[in-house]
Parts: C-alpha cells; structure tokens; sequence
C-alpha cells in the first residue's frame, strides 16, 4: 500500500473538516439569510418567485439573501416541527391550513393585519380570508386556491345519457354505467392523506356531519353521516381498479388520461397537465374532461369538495419577521402575483375577487383553453361548495388537533378496512371512534365526560 | 503492565466515547423518556410512569404490528435460507464464470433500499409492471394482479427484502463453504455417499456454526427493519398491512407526534430481541460461534 | 469436473436473480416517455435516448445530493476505520481488566436497530447544534458502523501472529512502524472488507438523513431520490436514470474490490 501514513491522516482530517463544514445555512459575513419555506414545488414556480419577488425584496433590502425552499406537501409537518423543536423555524412558511390553528393555540405564530389590510382586505375572497382568524386577528393569509373535484369524462356520461350526479345513489348508479369494456367508471388516491382524511371530511360535510362535536371536541366517526358515507364508499368501491389502495393521486390522473378510468375521484387543475401529456391528442380539451361536484348524502343539502390552498404565516420565533411581511407584500403585488398564479394555471388561483375576472388574468393561453374549469371553480366558490383541505365544517379551522387525527391514520385504517377490506362500517366506525377517543385523551384535549 | 493498560485505553478511548455519546446514551434516554408523555417536538411533558407499557399490553395496533413483524421476518429469513444457501452451494462449484457470477450476486445488496424499493414497485406496478406482463403472457393469470394493493403487498415486501439480502446468506455461506477440507468429501464418496448424504452428512454439521450465525443476525435485522417496509407502502392507505413494529414505533413519534409512546415502543423491541436471542442461544448452545 | 446441466440451470438463475431486475432498471431509464408506459413492455427499448439521465442532471439537485453522499460515506469511512482500528489493536494486543466485557457489549449495540435510537439521537443532535449539518450525519453512521468494524478488525488482529510484531520491535522499530508496516499489511483485507462495508452503509442509509437533514444542498441520494419518486409528475424514466446513477458507483467500486471481500468476511465477523 503506497499511501504514506501522513497523507492518510491528512486526508481523513480533510474529509472530516469537509463534512463538519457542511452547515447549512452560511452565516458568515454581512449576509443576513431571509428563510422561506413553500409547498410549490414546481420547477417554474420556483423560478417565478425567484425572479420576481425575490429580485426585488433583496434589492430593496441589500443585506439580506432570501433563501426558498420547495418542501414536498407530505414533509412539510415533519419538517416544520422538527425545525421549531430545534429553535430555528424558518421565517415565513406555507402551512396546512388544519394545522395551523394547532400552532395558534401553541402561541407560536404572529398576527398579520397589517400585511392583510396594506394588500387589501375587502379583495380577499370569502372562502379564505377569515380561515385564520383567531380571537380578532388574522394569522395567515392564503397564498393561492386550488379547488379539487371530480375530473370526468363528459363524452361517455352523456353518451349514456346521464345528468351529472347529486346525490350517493345517483353516483352510484353513474359509476354502474361507466364501468364496462375493461375500464372502470372512479378511482381514489391511495394516499392516507387524501383516502383517509380530505374524503372523509368531505363526506361528512356532504352529509350534514362533522369531525367533532363544536363545544365538547368529542369526535363524531361512529355518527350516522359518517356511517352512510362509509357504506357509500364502500359500494363505491366495486366499480373502482383493485390495486388502487396501493397507488397515488397522480397514477389516477395518468389512468384518467390514458382511459383506464372515467373519473378520477381527486382532481384540480393539475389534472390539465396530465391531459395535455397522456391523453389521446384528439381529447386534450374541455368537452372530454370537465371537473364534476360532489354529490351529497342523505343527510346534507349539497355535496362538499376541498379547497386546496396553505396559508403563509410567520412564528413568533422567525428571525426577521418583519422583513418576512415586506416579503408578502412584494408577492401580493399585482403584476407578480399574476405571474406566480400563471405558473401553474388554474390550479393556482388568486386569492383576490378583482383578479379573478380580470382580463389579463384570463389571456393566459391554458385558461383561455380550459376556461369551463375556471368558470366551474367560481361557481362553486359562489354557491359555497368547497371547504378548506379536512375541513368537514367551516367551524373546523379552530379545532388544535386535526393535524395529529390525520397523522394518527385512525380514520384511514378505517376507510382502508371498510373499502378495501370489505368489513362492516358500523363496527370500523366504532373501532375508530374508541381510538379517537383514546388519542384525543392522550393527547389532553379531552373536554367530555 | 499498567502503562499497558494505559495505552490500551486510550486507543479504545475513541471507539467508547463514540460508542457510549452515539449508542448508549441514546439508549438510555430512550428508555427514560418512555416513561413521559412527550410531545415530539414541543417542551410539554409529562412523567408518567408505566403508563405507555400499559396502554401498547392492550393496544390492538401494536398485536397488529408484533403480527405483522414476526410474519415479515420469519418468512423473509426462511426464503433468504432458502434462495441463498443453494445459491452458495452452486457458487462452491467450479464452472466457467462462476467468480462473475460471484460479483453479480451481490449486486441487489449492494444498491440503496430506496432504489430497491423503486424497482420492485415499478415491477410489480399493476398496470406497467413487467411480472403482470410476464404472468398474464404465460397465461398464469388471467388479469393483472394487484402486487401493491391490500391481498398482496405483505408478499410483495417480502419479496423485495428476500432479494434485497439473500447475497448476505451466500457469501456468508459460501466463505464457510470454502473452509471445508475436501478430504472429508473424498472420504464420503469414496464410501458411496451421493450429493444430497454429502450435503447432509458433511456440508451441514460443518455449516452449523455459520447457519447459527446467519439466522441470528437476520433475524434481529429484519425484525428491526425500518426502510424497505416503510418506502413499500409509504403514505398509502395500505401500509396498514405491512406495518410492523418499527413502524408503528416511528408513527407513534413522527405522525402521531408522540415521542413517549414510540421510545416506549422502541424499548419494549429491544427487550424482546433479547429475550429472543437469549433464548435462541440456550436452545443451541453455541456462545463460542460468535467470540 | 463433469459438466452438470443443473449446475447452469442454477447459474443463469442465479444470474436472473441477481443481475436482471438492474437490467430493467437500466433499460427502463434509457427508453422515453411513450415507449415507458407501452404495453407489452419491451426488454430492450427501440428508441433508446439519455434524456432521462440529462433531464435528471440538469433539472433536479441529482448532483447535489451526489456529492453530499460521496463526501458523507468518505468521511465515514475514514473516521470509523481509524477509530476502529486503533480501538480492535487495542482489544487485541493490551491486556487490561474489563476487555472482554467491552467486546461483549460491542455485541449488544447489535441489537440496536436505528429506528430505535432515531429520538434520542435527534435530541443529542439538536443539542450539539448540528442539526441539518453533514457532520450529524457521519456520526450517525459511524454509530452504526462501528461495532462491526470493531467485531471484523478484532477478528483479523487476532489472526495475525504476536511473534511478526516482536520480530519487528526486535529489529529496532517502535510500536508505531511495527504496527504500520507489519499488521496493516496483513489485516488490509480485513481494513478494505470493513472500508467497503462502511461505504455502502453510509451510502445507503436512509432514516437518518431523512430526519436529520432538511435543506436541499446538505441532502444525501437516498432522501433526494424518494424525494423525486414523491414529486409531483411521477416521471419513471428519471426515476430508473436516478436509481442506475446511484447503483453504477457502488457496483463498480465493488467490482474492482470483490476479491479481498469475500476473504475479509470467510475470516471475520459479517453484518447484513
């Protein structure tokens, strides 16, 4: 062996030293680092916001860097945490909009009137402006909405000759009609997340039910609204792919495209950009795929979608909280806000009501394309027929421990059984409320008797 | 003689303070915080004594998740014998190539869990996945099978994890293998014994050692694995099905975010690994294989 | 030697086994989008392109997180071989009270899963303050390397006679030469055996990165990669370039090794 014993010990110092100077951030010299933390993840949304509000907040403010991280939706919780269980949150972030009344009332959050009054409070648009509201202040402001919805067929529905689905039977009986020919008629992400929490806040707010009793936190999985939704689901469920428990969101939007399926049980404006790469090149358009409402249970008036949309909002630990609401302003401002919007269009909606039929906001080639899915998203803004992610009521933004319910995988498991695994709903329903129960007792929220 | 052990002591000084900052404090706060009702990530807690034990004895997901694990590693240990100890035996042969082959059987250990993961999922993938393809073209089925939905995805992970550690088997096996004087395979056939009473009669009794060995250390690995059975199903409704009790351990403090209940959970894992291995070594008697 | 059939059933069996589902995986990563999600899948793609592989370089932190691997299971490597070597000489050539206790209870950290000791650890970290720094991670891996570089290089000191070392101290050198120019030499299968083991753990691992880093630059591949698998377009072509990129170094390196591999582990301990 020809290495010299200098030049190993050498080289393990330098390895060492390398790894050990492997810290991140830099925080050498005069650079002050401004650190926020999103959930876009997109290459060119990235670059929007780096190009324009970013470009323009470090020239005004020279000193400071602004560091961007695109955090993927599932790590962003653990990620978050972690990062304020080591005292060093990052400035300003994206936060699921049911965690962040848990924070709230940890009291590790800032208020931000301020910033919502200097971009314009009354142009907020009624289905998120008071999500964050907590005892007279706002706590965090939309960044943008998506809202998701059955992505369907047409031409095969109305082939068969059938109206667009209002209640659980009619669907059923949609679903009965479409599955033929190897092709199945529904297929639902397999995601815990989206499986086991966003649809069965949405079939309980479909359904007359909530997560939770309002006064007593008491959770509510064995009440009737849920057990019919269950039941639904779980016929529901014949006409849906085997393996579907064990794919993801975007396998359903690649199946929609490529005709495996005719709806896709998740859907927002994404989907578009799945249609434009996989579908046949003579259905890339709006009188194949349109975005269809939810139907609603027996027990409610109008089916319920989630509204995708995180809020941004700023600890009380941030180091530069100040500096992180001038960085909101300068992402509010009109003309790059549009662009941030545009980067991925439809899906990422403006918060505002005077962009929302705003001329140039609407020359944006897809939306021009795809303008039935920008109309049906107003609409149903207006008729009240989204809710933020796992909400089952309004109400539910006040509620400290959705985040935890959902990590649990209680109401998951117990979708998982009943649909997949065939079992009967009110004894899963049971099951998962004794479980709820034990968690939220654990977890000291308990306020019933 | 002291300066001796002077010397001796600081040149394992390292390996302790590692081994003792890295290994065993972790261990014994480990164990101390399973006796709090801890938050993951926020200060509050609360001491609460055995209270998390308690709760896991009649805790539905944790017999669920014991279940589970011992199934993942029995059967993952049985194959591993099983693909890897005839495959050791081949590679004890001479042949043309057999030293390539050597190199080419230790490929699947050699490549991260995520990219094994990876692989599997896209090959067992219901709709673009080779081995539906391959099945349906051989007329085995007659639709493609869901290897990742609910009925299949505990034999899909096993499979994954027999390929990704069988190598393990053969070249632990084999290096055995190699030490076994040839006299006393000579001195077999030359009393008439064929290949299966060679195997039995000499191979084996001169394995034993090893297989001990083997067993052992997979056992105690697969039962604590963590990354190939929580990539499998990830954040899939169907994890509920491959999940052992590693997982569980890092749900209870990651999602459920409490810390208390998953080192409780890491403790009572520990325990029993000791019991086990405390047992295994009674029933076969062999301290000195591993001194 | 007769020539058995069986034998080169078994072989190209064994052949499949190990060596086909990489084949895939390659031949997956150099065929396009349309040729991917094609049914029935070709074994060989008709139209084979690298833009998988360019799109991976070029548009994903892919060499970022390759250089953070590189750099991490390098120092590793030398870390835990320095600080085992000295401790396995020490175990095997001075006699003080309590030795064979410390071999023992290098035995029990065996026992210890990572999953197990994951909080804690994280803790210990955060206090130290090197939360989301490359160094939290070499320690982690040292943690779990070192009690079997320990058990390996114990083994293989053992094996090599005292009488070489006196032999050398008689001829006028001091411990530190007898040491370097005696035992090395003979224990290296047993170094390079460890060296490789070391590597491809702290290659590989995945947990700890995951928990313990949280920006892109500092990202090793395992968590890039998943990270790439969890993004939003599931793009299986770079997915399959990504898991080739991160399998041919390791592949490679073992290749030119694999010799003294099978040496270092017929004579030592093994871990899995």
């Amino acid at each position: 062996m020809a290495i010299s014993r200098r030049h190993f010990l050498a080289g393990t110092a330098v390895l060492t030293g390398t790894a050990m100077l492997g810290r991140a951030p830099a925080a050498l010299g005069q650079i002050r680092e401004l650190q926020v933390w999103h959930t876009e993840v997109e290459p060119q949304t990235v670059k929007v916001i780096q190009d324009t509000s970013i470009a323009e907040f470090e020239r005004k403010f020279p000193g400071f860097k602004v560091k961007q991280q695109a955090l993927g939706w599932g790590d962003l919780n653990t990620k978050l945490l972690a990062s304020i269980a080591a005292g060093s949150p990052p400035d300003l972030t994206h936060l699921n909009p049911f965690m962040t009344a848990s924070l709230y009332v940890k009291k590790l959050l800032v208020p931000m009137d301020e910033l919502i009054r200097a971009i314009g409070e009354n142009d907020i648009h009624e289905a998120t402006l008071k999500l964050q509201y907590f005892d007279g202040k706002y706590y965090g402001v939309t960044h943008a909405m998506g809202s998701t919805y059955f992505a369907e067929r047409r031409d095969l529905r109305e082939k068969k000759g059938i109206k667009p689905p209002e209640t659980y039977d009619d669907m059923l009986k949609l679903a009965a009609a479409l599955t033929e020919g190897g092709r199945y008629a529904v297929q639902m992400p397999g995601e815990k997340l989206y499986m086991g929490f966003v649809h069965p806040a949405e079939w309980l707010a479909g359904n007359g039910g909530s997560w939770v009793d309002p006064k007593t936190y008491r959770p509510q999985l064995n009440s009737q609204a849920m057990i019919d939704a269950l039941e639904y689901a779980q016929k529901l469920n014949k006409f849906m792919p085997g393996g579907w428990s064990g794919q993801k969101y975007l396998d359903t939007l690649a199946a929609l495209s490529t005709g495996k399926i005719a709806m896709a049980y998740l859907s927002g404006a994404r989907t578009i950009g799945y249609i434009e790469k996989y579908a046949p090149e003579n259905m890339r358009d709006p009188e194949h795929f349109m975005p269809m409402l939810r139907p609603h249970g027996p027990s409610g008036r109008v089916g319920i979608s989630a509204l995708d949309g995180e809020n941004w909002a700023v600890f009380t630990q941030s180091k530069y909280p100040n500096e992180a609401f001038e960085f909101l302003k300068l992402f509010y401002k009109k003309e790059y806000y549009l662009q941030y919007c545009h980067s991925v269009p439809i899906h990422l909606t403006p918060i505002f009501k005077s962009m929302l039929n705003d001329p140039e906001y609407l020359a944006n080639p897809r939306i021009k394309k795809w303008r039935p899915w920008h109309d049906t998203m107003v609409s149903g803004l207006k008729a009240g027929r989204f809710l933020p992610i796992g909400f089952s009521r309004p109400e539910d933004n006040l509620v400290p421990f959705l985040a935890e319910l959902d990590g649990s995988g209680i109401v998951a498991d117990m979708v998982v059984e009943v649909m997949v695994g065939g079992k009967n709903p009110k004894a899963e329903a049971d099951k998962a409320q004794r479980r709820a129960e034990e968690l939220l007792t654990q977890l000291g929220f308990k306020r019933w008797s | 003689m002291r300066k001796q052990a002077l010397t001796g002591w600081l040149l394992l000084a390292p390996s302790l303070l590692l081994l003792g900052g890295l290994v065993v404090f972790p261990i014994l706060y480990n164990a101390w915080l399973s006796l709090f009702d801890k938050h993951s990530f926020l200060p509050a807690q609360a001491f609460v004594g055995l209270k998390n034990y308690r709760y896991f004895a009649g805790d539905e997901e944790f017999w669920n998740s014991v279940y589970y694990g011992t199934v993942y590693s029995g059967a993952t240990i049985v194959l591993q014998l099983a693909v890897g100890v005839p495959a050791a035996l081949l590679l004890n042969e001479m042949f043309r190539g057999r030293d390539f082959l050597r190199g080419v059987v230790l490929f699947p250990y050699l490549i991260p869990t995520i990219v094994a993961v990876i692989l599997w999922k896209w090959l067992l993938n219901d709709s673009y996945g080779l081995v539906n393809h391959l099945l349906l073209a051989a007329g085995v089925v007659s639709a493609p099978v869901a290897w990742l939905g609910k009925d299949f995805i505990m034999w899909s992970l096993i499979v994954t994890s027999v390929w990704q550690f069988f190598p393990f088997v053969v070249v632990t096996y084999l290096a055995r293998l190699q030490t076994i004087p040839p006299e006393l395979y000579e001195a077999a056939r030359v009393d008439g014994a064929g290949a299966w009473r060679r195997f039995v009669h000499v191979t084996l009794p001169q394995t034993r050692s090893v297989l001990f060995v083997i067993v052992l250390l997979r056992s105690i690995w697969m039962f604590t694995k963590f990354d190939t059975v929580w990539l499998m199903a990830g954040e899939g409704g169907v994890s509920r099905y491959i999940r052992t009790l590693p997982v569980y351990a890092y749900a209870r403090s990651f999602t459920y975010l409490q810390a208390g209940m998953g080192a409780a959970l890491a403790v009572i894992m520990f325990v029993m690994l000791i019991v086990a291995t405390a047992a295994y070594f009674r029933v076969f008697r062999r301290e000195e294989a591993l001194s | 030697m007769t020539r058995r059939p069986g034998l080169y059933v078994g072989g190209v069996t064994l052949l499949t086994l190990g060596a086909f589902p990489l084949f895939w995986m390659l031949s997956t990563a150099l065929k396009r989008s349309d040729e991917i999600f094609a049914t029935p899948p070709r074994l060989v793609p008709a139209h084979p392109t690298l833009e998988n592989f360019w799109r991976l370089l070029t548009e994903t932190n892919f060499v970022v997180f390759f250089k953070n691997s590189v750099l991490v299971s390098a120092a590793t490597v030398a870390l835990t071989l320095t600080v085992s070597a000295l401790g396995a000489y020490a175990l095997t050539r001075y006699r003080f009270c309590g030795r064979d206790t410390v071999a023992g209870l290098i035995l029990l950290t065996y026992m210890f899963a990572p999953i197990m000791i994951i909080i804690p650890f994280y803790i210990l970290v955060k206090q130290l303050g090197i939360v989301n720094t490359r160094l939290a991670l070499v320690l982690s891996y040292t943690t779990f390397c070192l009690p079997f570089c320990l058990w390996l290089l114990r083994s293989f000191f053992e094996s090599i006679p005292l009488e070489l070392e006196e032999a050398a101290l008689v001829d006028g050198a001091n411990r530190r030469r007898a040491v370097w120019h005696v035992v090395l030499p003979l224990a290296l299968p047993g170094l390079i055996a460890a060296a490789i083991f070391t590597f491809i753990l702290a290659w590989n691992d995945f947990l700890f990165a995951l928990v313990l880093i949280t920006s892109d630059e500092i990202k090793t591949l395992p968590v890039g990669v998943n990270d790439l698998f969890n993004a939003t377009i599931v793009d299986w072509g770079m997915i399959m370039a990504a898991g080739v990129m991160i399998t041919a170094p390791a592949v490679m390196f073992f290749v030119a090794v694999q010799r003294h591999l099978v040496q270092g582990w017929g004579a030592g301990g093994v871990k899995g």
